[in-house]
This record gives structure tokens, sequence and C-alpha cells, in this order.
């Protein structure tokens, strides 16, 4: 793979589904192109999501039990598959958040030790 | 608990691909929308809202392929739709397929079931706890010491006593067996294999009596009667009754405490049926028949043992004989070893000229292919997965082969098993089980790969390179070296089986050829064993026995004798000839006959005359000569009214006739004198019977008329005399037939690979001779083209071929009777049939280029 230039903001494997988990836990119930239109929000056009490529994460979550869809009615009277967190998955959350914060937290030191 | 949940779902969707793709085309569809409301809402008009939807999303088909691998367990989808496409590929093309496949199937299958014989007799470790510690012991004369007892690997039973006493030793046991009748109440008379054991032989072996109890040291001491049963003898004659422990049979009529019954298949040696303590008046008779058996002490090499009991064995000896230790196991498996060592190197080259011809035929479909691998190639399939479907195939083909070669290899070892000789040891063990099941799927995985591998590489390589050029381009100017290669190694492996298979056929065709000197091939026996189950007189016994036998139906003749023709050793006397001062040069051997045996046995009498019923006891004595006594004791001269005596006679014998030697399976006759049973006396022997029809006809019948005649007789041995010697060539026999069969095999398989490289060079040069046909060129000149490339392959492989054959004589020679490893008429006649059908295969597969019409051909094109 090409890596000239400024390297282009890329989601590390693994934590599309971390996002997609605390974003359902802040926003409550939310189908796929609210989860994505919050994450580019949140982003603030840093990331460029195709946002096809949650559908991967979406299926991962529920077929784990994280996650629950129900089809819904949208308030523009569109029907829209609502994702809601379960119990299971909020447990989950706070795992793979603490996970995440001690793995960056290493890498941040790591970083900035080398420099010294 | 998340983890086994979603490998759960995803399990479900791979089962069920389908499932949930309703729910995600709903679903991306409502999100396209959700995304075109929020793009109108923004002002765009319904097309670019639309667009603009489309380009946020990303690629639908994208996602949904996503989604799927997130889902669902991809590979295996891969896996399913790689498998169905390779099935429908090699449906496509049945007949090579299904060569393929039967090629596979018998490669396999021979194979599995050569390896299942060679894995229980050479490879599986004697059923017995630490056997690599057990070892067979020998003694011989050393080098330069004479006489009789110079040649025999037997001990007496001094030298087992001081052998017995090596420290590399922890125990030792000798044994001897002969046959002996047994009876209890309830039971026929019958014969047994008796082994008469000194020493612990149970705890030598590590392996005691598993009901009852094994020989206690006062009883091996003392000599005692008591007896173990053989666990297939307990079932036989007692119907495994366990109670028989602790009750007496009668052995030569004497009674014996049974003590025990040992485990199933386990006592040593493997065909006794009974065991008990060798008596004190055995262990002084100092013929040289004991079998010494001993276990290492741990951690000691069979060459210090060797060292130790050679050392032992000179001491007691003054130096005059030597004594070594072999493993048990390799003793046990003697001559076989050669035998199945060749059958096991057939197996596997039959297995490689298959591998070949699949090989080539997924190698020509590849090249058939390779424009459609381009395609895909360009359309973005990567090398990997262009390989895993290659490979896929080829498996697809190789398990096919792999399940009829399952099929294949069950009969054949039924088959195996059938024909081999009862020498093989551990014959009743021999069984397909999970270890050979398992190699026999390694070994066609690893053949998948082979055959699968080269083709796929080189054809995911035409994707790599710009393989689009090729499209719709006539394909290479002729067949690849390496496939001529292969089909060169096929010839030149078919001509190596197809030598060593005529060089032992010829082997067979001359042990066949043996004279015996006697009509062995009509000849039956039956075991006549009066020792403590007869009391009276045996001379009537023996004549009425013959007059019941005479009336058979299918029986020409009738006599009495100690020992069968088949058996020349026997015991031996001192003669004399009357009147002269010493002894003739060395004793003859004594085989006390009726009258009616020459004539039953068809031995000619050269000169004077057979014994008659004037013969008797009252009779002056008489003896017949074999010309081996003749020519060996008496110098040639003529025997016939020499009068001779011997130590154990008074009155002097009348030579009254010479006839001539017995030499079965080639065997030399020794000097022999024969006796009427009338005037010696004979604790047993052998009713000898003449046939007029095929023996097996009259078996049971002579066996139902003896038990009739003499109900307290044991009758239950009733043979063909030829069988012991069938016994003697059976391994050349069985080695004779399963190379032969490996050898047609291969001989067909490589015909088809030579048909099939001349036709894929026909197919492959067409266009080019449809051009030279066209401007002229004859037809014949175009064969020649297409089948002279052939023809370099099979002179060559023909070549290398008898040079392999040569090499592999030296392998072959212990099979070999009566015909040198480099046999001139085996080692010709197999290139020549090889050419000769290889040439007419080539000139088939050619054929077409002689009736071809180049026009229609260019037309076509």
């Amino acid at each position: 793979m090409a890596s000239s230039g400024a390297p282009r903001p890329d989601l590390l494997p693994g934590t599309l589904d971390l996002i997609v988990l605390r974003t359902l836990t802040t926003m409550g119930p939310q189908h796929a192109y609210g989860i994505a239109a919050r994450i580019e929000q949140v982003a603030n056009q840093v990331l460029r999501l195709n946002q096809g490529t949650l559908y991967p994460a979406l299926v991962r979550l529920e077929q784990k039990g994280w996650i629950k869809g129900r089809w819904q009615t949208t308030e523009n009277n569109r029907e829209a598959k609502y994702y809601a967190v379960t119990r299971s998955g909020t447990r989950a959350l706070a795992d793979q958040a603490a996970w995440w914060q001690r793995s960056a937290d290493l890498v941040n030191r790591l970083l900035t030790s080398e420099g010294e | 608990m998340g983890g086994l949940r979603r490998a759960f779902w995803r399990l479900i969707n791979t089962i069920h691909p389908d499932r949930e793709e309703a729910g995600l085309k709903r679903e991306v569809a409502s999100h396209l929308g959700l995304l075109e409301d929020e793009y109108r809402r923004r002002g765009l008009s319904a097309n670019d809202a639309h667009r603009s939807a489309r380009l946020a999303f990303g690629g639908v088909d994208h996602a949904q392929e996503l989604h799927r691998d997130a889902r669902a367990f991809r590979w295996v989808d891969d896996a399913r739709r790689d498998a169905a496409y390779a099935v429908r590929m090699l449906r496509r093309h049945p007949v090579a397929t299904a060569a393929a496949v039967l090629s596979l199937a018998l490669g396999v299958g021979l194979n599995a079931a050569v390896f299942s014989v060679v894995d229980w007799v050479l490879v599986r470790p004697l059923p017995y706890p630490a056997p690599q510690e057990l070892v067979r012991v020998f003694t011989a004369g050393t080098v330069g010491s004479a006489g009789p007892s110079a040649l025999s690997h037997a001990l007496i039973h001094d030298e087992f006593v001081a052998l017995g006493d090596a420290t590399a030793f922890r125990a030792s046991a000798a044994f001897t067996t002969a046959t002996r009748v047994m009876a209890s109440s309830g039971i026929h008379p019958a014969h047994v294999v008796v082994a008469r054991v000194s020493g612990d032989l149970f705890a030598t072996l590590g392996m005691n009596p598993d009901v009852g109890r094994g020989f206690s040291s006062e009883e091996l001491a003392a000599g005692a009667p008591v007896v173990v049963l053989a666990h297939h003898l307990w079932q036989r004659a007692f119907a495994r009754d366990p109670a028989i422990v602790g009750r007496t049979v009668l052995i030569d009529g004497a009674l014996h405490t049974v003590v025990g019954i040992m485990p199933v298949r386990r006592g040593y040696p493997a065909d006794a049926e009974v065991w008990r303590p060798l008596t004190a008046d055995e262990r002084a008779d100092d013929d040289r028949e004991l079998h010494m058996v001993a276990r290492l002490q741990r951690e000691i090499p069979v060459g210090r043992a060797s060292a130790e009991i050679a050392t032992l064995a000179h001491g007691v000896s003054d130096g005059t004989r030597d004594a070594w230790v072999e493993n048990l196991q390799r003793t046990e498996v003697g001559n076989v070893s050669a035998a199945l060592t060749v059958l096991f190197i057939a197996a596997m080259l039959t297995l490689l000229v298959a591998c070949v011809n699949v090989a080539a035929l997924i190698g020509t479909r590849s090249e058939d292919r390779a424009s459609e691998m381009a395609i895909r190639g360009a359309l973005g399939a990567t090398r990997a997965r262009v390989l895993k479907q290659l490979l896929c195939e080829s498996l697809v083909l190789v398990l096919a082969g792999g399940a009829f070669g399952l099929l294949i290899g069950r009969w054949a070892l039924a088959a195996l098993v059938a024909i081999a000789p009862v020498s093989l040891p551990r014959l009743e063990d021999i069984a397909l089980d999970g270890r050979i099941l398992s190699v026999g799927l390694v070994t066609t995985l690893l053949t998948g790969l082979a055959v699968g591998l080269a083709p796929g590489l080189r054809l995911s390589r035409v994707t790599e390179t710009a393989g689009m050029r090729r499209l719709g381009w006539h394909r290479g100017a002729s067949t690849s070296p390496v496939r001529r290669a292969l089909v060169l190694g096929q010839v030149a492996i078919a001509v190596v089986l197809t030598a060593s298979a005529a060089l032992l056929t010829r082997s067979l065709q001359h042990l066949m050829a043996t004279d015996h000197g006697f009509a062995a091939d009509e000849l039956v026996s039956a075991d006549l064993y009066l020792r403590g189950s007869f009391g009276g007189d045996s001379r009537q016994l023996f004549s009425e026995l013959i007059e019941q036998t005479k009336t058979v139906p299918g029986v020409a003749g009738v006599a009495v004798s100690m020992r069968l023709p088949t058996q020349v050793i026997g015991p031996r006397a001192p003669v004399q000839v009357f009147g002269e001062a010493d002894a003739l040069s060395s004793p003859a051997t004594l085989r006390p006959i009726s009258p009616t045996y020459f004539e039953t046995a068809e031995i000619p009498v050269v000169s004077g005359r057979a014994f008659t019923a004037a013969d008797t006891e009252q009779a002056p004595r008489v003896a017949i000569v074999n010309t081996a006594f003749v020519r060996e004791l008496l110098g040639g001269r003529a025997a016939v009214g020499l009068r001779l005596t011997r130590p154990s006679i008074d009155a002097p014998t009348s030579i009254v006739g010479v006839v001539g030697d017995v030499t079965p399976a080639g065997e030399p006759d020794r000097p022999a004198l024969y006796v009427p049973i009338d005037q010696v006396s004979i604790g047993g022997g052998y009713l000898l019977v003449r046939t007029d029809r095929d023996p097996r006809a009259i078996l049971s019948a002579l066996t139902n008329r003896l038990r009739t005649a003499a109900p307290n007789l044991a009758t239950d041995r009733v043979r063909r005399v030829a069988e012991t010697l069938e016994a003697h060539r059976a391994v050349t026999r069985f080695a004779t037939q399963v190379t032969a069969t490996f050898a047609g095999l291969a001989l067909l398989l490589s015909i088809i690979g030579v048909y099939g490289l001349t036709a894929s060079d026909v197919v492959a040069r067409w266009r080019e001779l449809a051009i030279r046909l066209a401007l002229g060129a004859s037809h014949r000149h175009a064969f020649w083209t297409v089948v002279r490339p052939c023809a370099v392959v099979l002179v060559i492989g023909a070549a290398l071929g008898v040079l392999g054959a040569l090499s592999a004589g030296p392998a072959l020679a212990s099979l070999l009777h009566g015909v040198g490893p480099s046999d001139v008429w085996a080692l010709g006649l197999a290139p020549m049939l090889l050419g000769t059908i290889g040439a007419l295969a080539a000139v088939l597969a050619a054929w077409r280029v002689l009736h071809a019409d180049p026009a229609t051909t260019l037309r076509s094109d």
C-alpha cells in the first residue's frame, strides 16, 4: 500500500464497532443513516465514511447480542431499522472503552517517550 | 459470550446464506431513501439527490459483500461454490473424469491394502509390553566346526541354561513344539501343537494367561503335567468354558491339569495351542530342537547382548559354538519382509503412475481454460483465488478417487489376505483401521496437492501476465516438456514393474515345474498319531484303515508310512554291508512303509521289486534303498542282492529293490532305507491316499470314513500333501500375483498416458498441421510429426525402465528361484510389450491426422 504524503485519518480495525456502540448509547435507538450522520458530524469532516461500510459493524454487533434492530417508521413516514443497545451491549461498551483507553494510553506513552 | 453467540449466527447464515439478504436489501433501500430525503431537503433536484445519496453510501454491491463476509463464514461458502463449480466442470468431461477417478481409486486403494499388510506385519510392534526388548537367541557351530548340528540354529538344554545366565537378559525361556493328540471327556481326540517350555515363557513375554495362571517355578522345575491353553483352542474345543481351568485333559494318554488360558491371539510361538513345562526326560534329550527367547534388560542394545552370550556360548562349548540374539519381530517376519518391501514399492510406483494421468488431465483442462482464467484475472480475481479454485477442482477429483479407493482398498485387502502365504505373521490381525485410513487420506490429499498445484501455479501465472493476449489465439506449438517427462517416467515405471513381474513369474514357473520325485498333486495324507490313544495292534489297525479307505470313492491307492514323501529327513540308523569290516560312511534315513507305498506315491522302482504282502514279520528281513543310497553309500555298485546289518537288528536285511529319490520342492534326497512296517514297529505315521480326482474333493469323505473306522483315533488332520510344498512357494506366488496386478495396472495407466500425450499433441498442433497439409505436406509426414515425439518418449522411457529393473534386481533376488535378476527374457519382454502397445496407442491417437481435411479445419477456426 502506498503511504506517501500525510496519511488519511482512518479507522483502526475494530474501532468502528466501538464507535457505533458508543453513538447508539449517547443518541438512543437510531437507524444506520442516523448513526452515519452523527459519526460524520462528530468527526467533523476529518473522517470520510462510506456509509455502506457501517453494515458489517451493525451485523457483527447484532450477532453478538450487543444491539438489537427493530423496524419502525421515521418522522418523515419512511420505514427504517432502528438499533438499540441491549443490556449486555452496555456492559460490553464499558469493557471495550476501558480496553481502548488503556491501549491508546499505552501507544501514546510509547510514542511520546520515544522523542525524549 | 458475545463471540460464541456471533459464531452461532454466522454458522446459521453459512448454512442459509440468503437468510438475511432480503432484510439487508430493505435496510439499504431505506438508508438510500433517508439520504435522498436529506439531500432534497438541502435543495438538490430529485436526480442529483439520487446520485449524491448513492455517492455518500458508497458501492451498494460492495456493502452487501462486506455484510455477507461479516454475517457468515465466507470461506465455507466460497469452498462450496468452488466445489460445485468443480463438479460441474468435471461432469462436462465424463470419460476423462471417470478415467482419472478410476486411476486414482485403484492407486489409492491398492496402496491402502498393501500398506495395511506392511504396517501390521513389519511396522506395528508385537502385542507384548516393551516388545523392543524381546529377542530370539540363536546358536551355531563356529567356523570350522563340523558335525550334523553345526548348521542348526536351535539349542540343547544345557546351552539354554548357560545362556539364560546372561546379565543382559531380564528373563528367558526355551521351547520346542510338536504335534500331539489331546483328548478329554466330551471332545473328540484331536491333534494340537504343544509347546514344551523351560524357563518362564510368560514372564519373558510379559503376558500371563487372563483366565487362571501361568506355570509356577516348582511346576517348571519338576516338569509337572500342567497346561496352559491358547485362546482359540479354548474356544474351539471347550466353547470358552472358564470351568475348564482346574480340570484335566489327556495329552498322549497322560493326564494334564489345565491351569490357564492365554488372551486372544497371544502367546509364543504363534502356532502353539498348548503350553506345558518341559519334562526332565525331554531336557536330557540332546536333539537340537530348543528355541530360545529372552527379554533384554532395559536400555541394553542387541549388539551388547549378542557379545555377552557369544562369550557364554564359547565358554560352555570349548569355543565350538557361537550365539547371538536378534529382535523377535524381525525373526518372525523372515523372508516375508523382502516380499512385502517389493510389494510396497510396487504399490507406490503404481500410485505415481496413476497420479501422472490425473495431473495430465487437470493440466490439459487447465490449458483449455487459459482464456477463462485470463478473463477472471482481468476481472480482478486474485492469483490466490484462481489457484484456490483450481486446487479445489483437483481436490474434488482426488477425494472422489480416494473414496472409491477406500472401497477398492477393502476388497483388495481381503483379496491380499486371502492369497497371502500362511507364513505371514499376524495374518488374522490385519484389517483396515483408523491408522490406515488416515494414511490413505493424507496420501490422497498430498496427491491432490501434487496434481493440482503444478498446473494451477502455471495457469494462475497466466492470469498475472498478459494472459489476455492469448484470448482467441492458438495455443502453443506442442505439449509441455514437463508432461513429456511425466509420461516418460510413467513408461519407465511400467517397464520396471512389468520386468519385475515377469521375473517373478519365471521364478514361480520354475518352482511349479519342480519334479518332486512323487505324485505330490494327487496325494492326501491323514495323520495317524497312535501314542497314548491306541492300545491295540497297530499293524492290524493299519491294514483295517487301508481296507476301509480303499472303498472311498475317488481313492486310487492307499498306503501307510511313518513319514510323508515330503519329509526327506527322519530318524537315521548306521548300516553296514554284511561281511564288510566298516559301517557305511554315514547313517541312512529309515523309512518304514506299507507294501503299496511306492505304487501309491508313484515313486518309480528302478530295479528289483517293491514290497509285497508276503514280506511279513515272519518272512526274511527285506529293505529297499533309494538311488541316493546307491550313489552316496554304495559308490554306485549293484544294490539288489546285497545284505545289510543294523546294530538294532540281529538278522541281516536283504536289499530287494532300488527306487527313485524324492525331491520335494527340489530338496535333494538323502540316502534312505525303506523297510516294511510289518517288520518294524512304528508308533504312528500317515495314511497316504492317492486320488483319481482333485484331492480336495475327497477330504471330507475320507475324514468321515476314518472317524467311523477308528472312533478313538484323532483323525482331524486330513490334508493334501501338496499343501506343504505350496507353502514353500507361497511367498513367491504371493509376490508374483500382487506384482503382476500392479504391473498390469501400471501398464494400462501408462498406455492411457501415452495415448493422452499424443492426442493432446494432435489437438495442440491441429492448426499448424492443417496449414502444412494445405501447403502440400503428405498425410504421412504430418502423422509422423505427431507420433515421433511419442516414440522418443517410449524408447527413452523403456530404456530407463530396463536400467531401473536392472538396479532393482538385487532387491528381488531373495524371491527368485532358478532365474537371475537380470534374466534377458524378462528384461526384454517388458520394454517390447510396452513399446508395442504404447506405439499402437500413439498411432490410434494420431489416426485422425491421416483423415483430416485441412480446408475444413482452417475454415472452422
